[in-house]
């Protein structure tokens, strides 16, 4: 496949060699593919994304990007990580990590500044993205001074201002109001439809059928328990329940009580 | 309940004091964000010249010349829209801090010998103020007051983010510029952990706490917000390596000064030949 992207081969890994993260995996990722990675918390969702770009490494099996395998050795090299780190973006799900700067302006100028950007292009890229996300009041201030939308919208403005090829996001909706959820939604389309690939870490079932078409399910075990399209997926009930995406909800309806299965980002009592 | 709380539970009072100054001393910008003169100017005009005016405070030997630069500050006080009252507060904590006591033993005749001005028995002694220790004292009062005055003048119409840039015209290392810019973001984060966590242990040991009891959970929350640090540390730098860090930093580098900035550096160079003129005047 010429438009392959990431490929992953066995891939397992565990945080101090102890504490397994994933058990082995197999994926295949090509370009303008919008993705949604599912599974409980505890999955591994978080690593696998983390294990894309490049921020840690399999303990056994192999990561390939762009033709090329994703190791220490790879991104050592100067010129192969400027030219990963051009293309591949990951918006972390604590804004807090993300926006590491005194203010929100110099959170964005950061990805293009140290990428080496000319003036002029990083200037005219990151003026789009504040009119695109609508954040041009919140330049001077500082990100604790926002609220979690806002840090959700200006953490993925710091990731767009580089103009990745491949969006990585974990959980982009996780507690947010369902305006902001909206938006941020709308965000993820429409960059998958300026032709980025797009990968969304979500157990949101709720926003999966429009921020992907292609889905991977991550089973307890760490392992990758079924991936297909999403619709196909998302019928699946027994899959669902299985992977703690979707459980047993009991209902009040005037005198009547029924129990029946619900999807949830948040368990109800 | 509340008022015992208050009154004898040191850790509670510690926390809130600590909190409370943190919002309003280091992150509050209240001042800073107002539109008015002092606040427009590039914050690194705005230090150096400041920068400059301490200088011209220091070299001041004539107290006209110190009392004329202290108006020119309160003038700037008022046109970068400060209230006169809260800042006057503010500066004038110092100065018995800072240089009062220092100052009253000059006034007496058996520091600084000369022609009495006022004479007094205090305790058995005979005191005498002379009329050199009164203006070296008089001098060295309005010195302290008129530096303190502009440096809290420069911090509260710059806001706090700013000034660590201005760091970059004193050619210190980028790195150190950036790393100090992400303690002052993270500090909130801390502040608002500790807060959380103090108000859970309230919420579940109660509001009196045993002296003994009250040790170990200090001591368990200051392992806890390390290791939260620790990892916040490591979560950080993978943020900044995916964004492309490669270990030297590059930051933007935003200096533009305007014809308001030049004018500005124009009217502190009229002020400090003044200033100089009724020094040697």
């Amino acid at each position: 496949m010429d438009d392959l992207i990431f490929s992953l081969r066995a891939v397992r890994f565990s945080y101090l060699k102890k504490y397994p993260a994933l058990g082995g995996l197999d994926m295949d990722i090509a370009r303008g593919q919008k993705i949604a990675i599912l599974g409980a918390n505890g999955s591994g969702k978080s690593t696998l994304l983390q294990l894309l770009d490049g921020l840690i490494f399999p303990d056994t099996g192999s990561v390939e990007a762009f033709g090329r395998r994703l190791d220490e050795a790879a991104l050592n090299n100067a010129d192969f990580s400027r030219r990963f780190r051009s293309k591949v973006g990951l918006v972390f799900q604590n804004p807090d990590i993300q926006l590491f700067c005194p203010t929100v302006k110099e959170d964005i100028l950061f990805g293009p500044l140290q990428l080496g950007l000319d003036k002029a292009k990083m200037n005219k890229r990151v003026d789009e993205v504040i009119t695109s996300l609508g954040i041009g009041d919140l330049l001077e201030r500082s990100p604790h001074q926002l609220s979690v939308g806002e840090k959700r919208k200006v953490s993925i403005a710091t990731v767009l201002a580089i103009d990745p090829d491949v969006l990585l996001l974990d959980e982009p909706t996780a507690g947010l109001d369902p305006q902001t959820s909206r938006h941020i939604m709308d965000i993820i389309i429409e960059a998958n439809v300026k032709g980025k690939t797009v990968i969304t870490a979500t157990h949101d079932l709720h926003i999966v059928e429009e921020i992907a078409s292609l889905a991977y399910i991550l089973s307890r075990e760490r392992k990758i328990a079924k991936s297909g399209p999403v619709e196909e997926l998302l019928k699946d009930v027994e899959l669902l329940q299985a992977n703690n995406l979707r459980h047993i909800h009991k209902h009040r309806h005037k005198d009547m009580e029924h129990i029946h299965p619900h999807q949830h980002t948040e368990h109800h009592l | 309940m509340a008022s015992a709380f208050n009154k004898h539970n040191f850790i509670g009072r510690s926390i809130r004091g600590t909190l409370s100054f943190f919002r309003e001393s280091v992150l509050s910008e209240e001042h800073a964000s107002h539109r008015a003169f002092l606040q427009s100017l590039d914050p690194r005009v705005k230090a150096a010249t400041f920068l400059w005016l301490c200088l011209m405070v220091l070299i001041a030997r004539n107290i006209y010349s110190l009392i004329f630069l202290y108006v020119f500050c309160l003038v700037l006080v008022w046109i970068s829209k400060i209230n006169l009252g809260f800042f006057l507060k503010r500066t004038w904590i110092f100065i018995p801090l800072f240089s009062l006591f220092i100052a009253i033993p000059a006034l007496f005749s058996f520091i600084s010998p000369g022609e009495a001005l006022l004479s007094f028995n205090f305790l058995g002694l005979r005191l005498v103020i002379t009329r050199p220790g009164f203006s070296g004292a008089l001098l060295f009062v309005t010195r302290v007051i008129t530096s303190v005055s502009l440096i809290i003048l420069l911090g509260l119409t710059t806001r706090h983010f700013a000034l660590l840039k201005v760091l970059r015209i004193f050619k210190v290392p980028q790195v150190f510029v950036m790393v100090l810019g992400m303690s002052y973001r993270y500090i909130y984060l801390f502040v608002e952990i500790v807060q959380e966590t103090y108000q859970g242990i309230r919420s579940r040991v109660g509001e009196i706490v045993p002296y003994r009891k009250g040790q170990s959970l200090v001591a368990w929350n200051i392992a806890t917000l390390w290791q939260r640090s620790f990892k916040l540390n490591d979560d950080v730098y993978n943020a900044m390596l995916s964004r492309g860090y490669t270990g030297e930093p590059v930051l933007a580098d935003e200096f533009k000064a305007s014809f308001k900035d030049w004018a500005w550096v124009c009217l502190v160079a009229i002020i400090s030949g003044l200033a100089l003129y009724l020094n040697h005047g």
